[in-house]
């Protein structure tokens, strides 16, 4: 790493009221931008998918991810795993489109086949025509190359280079304080699924969902019933940072009706709501009676993928007498989203200002976004030390 | 294979007449003492079935191990 790059990042590792955000290298550069998803995606717990992605079981998705072409699979039993989607004899691309597997997948090169657990089933020809063997390829260990995975929240989390801690054990601050919401998730179908393609580093989709001080000034419909001084900052923590508010208001439809509740949560959920960044990539909202997680990905410095799906907590709010206020749920979601656009790529374009020096925080007001930029610091320069 | 299994195969109405035209082929091919091109088929029938989640791909699969062909 460039000496003034590693400078710019010792200066995001002070307090708050001195520090200075990331240098512009890490929202524009490409080495940059690469040496990042080796070190804060390859190396931790990212999101990839969504569980929902896979209609049931016995279906494939191809996903490219940070330049990783995945499959994620279902098997027969439902059991979700994440593959390299690549033969292991020419290394073809084994699947190019989401689709059912009736049986195996077969490459359409030379036709190996593999079953949904990754165990490679068919060599048609490897020893010569007709002849379906050969004592030099062993298919007991040409399986396709599983990649560790960890579904939690309906979201589908991969560790890349397999070295991580389990799942559990490095997001237990999180999993902790939201145990009671550790309950099934109830996905809305299509009507509760979108996307958004974002001209702006995946950071700053982070930055701008951690902290509460822009509420007023980039979303005043919200703000018309929960307040800025409504709101508390979620900091301290290494893995994840946010906001949180104690006015939140549940959606009412047309004919008074609400979305179910969560069963045995505190009191203090019944006007409290939690907007969380889970880093590197998930932005996680939970309230009494629905949840969502926006998964970030990104698409090279400057662009990224926001992914948005709502959950509910009660079996019955997925059923069709529940449609209308659903719809209704992701339209005002939706109108919230787009309205951080115009932010997360003014902030993108304001990078390329050659005199930009990172930027400084309000040490009241952007404790969770310095939260963020230190653990992408601490973590950058772990790789430059080891 | 013959011109007929040829236009059967580039006709077919899916996976399972595909397969019945590679065991077909395969048949002709043993019927004709041509081993090889027999198992040539007999794999395509295999891999199809395979691929298709076939109930024969079980039976397809054991004629070829029995023949030291898997």
């Amino acid at each position: 790493m460039a000496d003034n790059l590693t400078t710019g990042l010792q200066n995001v590792l002070t307090g708050v009221e001195k520090a200075h955000g990331l240098p512009n290298a890490h929202y524009t550069d490409h080495e940059t931008y690469h040496a990042e998803t080796g070190q804060l995606f390859a190396k931790q717990w990212a999101a990839l998918a969504f569980v929902a992605d896979l209609p049931g079981n016995a279906h494939v998705k191809p996903i490219d991810f940070i330049g990783q072409p995945l499959l994620l699979a279902t098997d027969r039993d439902g059991t979700i795993r994440v593959f390299e989607n690549v033969c292991r004899h020419r290394g073809m691309i084994l699947v190019d489109e989401a689709k059912p597997v009736p049986g195996a997948l077969r490459c359409p090169y030379h036709s190996w086949c593999y079953d949904l657990t990754g165990k490679l089933r068919a060599t048609p020809h490897v020893g010569g025509p007709g002849h379906n063997g050969h004592d030099a390829i062993d298919r007991s260990k040409l399986g396709l190359i599983e990649v560790r995975s960890h579904v939690w929240r309906g979201i589908v989390f991969v560790n890349l280079d397999g070295n991580a801690p389990s799942f559990e054990e490095a997001n237990a601050s999180l999993i902790a304080r939201w145990a009671e919401f550790e309950q099934p998730l109830y996905f809305g179908g299509e009507d509760s699924v979108f996307e958004l393609a974002l001209n702006t580093n995946w950071k700053l989709a982070i930055e701008n969902y951690c902290e509460s001080y822009h509420l007023p000034w980039v979303h005043p419909a919200l703000n018309s019933y929960s307040r800025l001084e409504d709101h508390y900052n979620i900091e301290g923590q290494h893995e994840f940072s946010g906001q949180g508010t104690h006015v939140y208001r549940q959606l009412v439809g047309d004919a008074g009706e609400k979305f179910p509740d969560l069963k045995g949560l505190d009191a203090k959920w019944d006007a409290a709501a939690e907007y969380i960044a889970l880093y590197p990539n998930v932005l996680l909202g939970i309230h009494r009676d629905h949840s969502f997680a926006i998964i970030l990905i990104p698409q090279g410095p400057e662009n990224t993928t926001e992914r948005i799906a709502l959950f509910y907590h009660q079996p019955e709010a997925i059923a069709e007498n529940y449609a209308s206020l659903r719809a209704k749920n992701t339209t005002q979601w939706k109108a919230v989203f787009e309205e951080d656009i115009f932010v997360v790529e003014g902030m993108q374009r304001g990078r390329h200002a050659r005199g930009f020096d990172g930027g400084r925080f309000s040490p009241v007001m952007d404790g969770p976004t310095h939260n963020f930029h230190k653990w992408v610091a601490s973590t950058m320069l772990d790789r430059t030390d080891g | 294979m013959g011109d007929d299994q040829s236009d059967r195969l580039l006709n077919a109405s899916g996976p399972v007449e595909i397969v019945q035209t590679y065991r077909d082929a395969a048949e002709q091919m043993f019927a004709q003492s041509d081993e090889n091109a027999g198992f040539f088929f007999l794999t395509h029938a295999f891999i199809q079935a395979l691929e298709a989640g076939l109930p024969e791909a079980e039976d397809l699969e054991k004629e070829l191990r029995d023949a030291h062909r898997l």
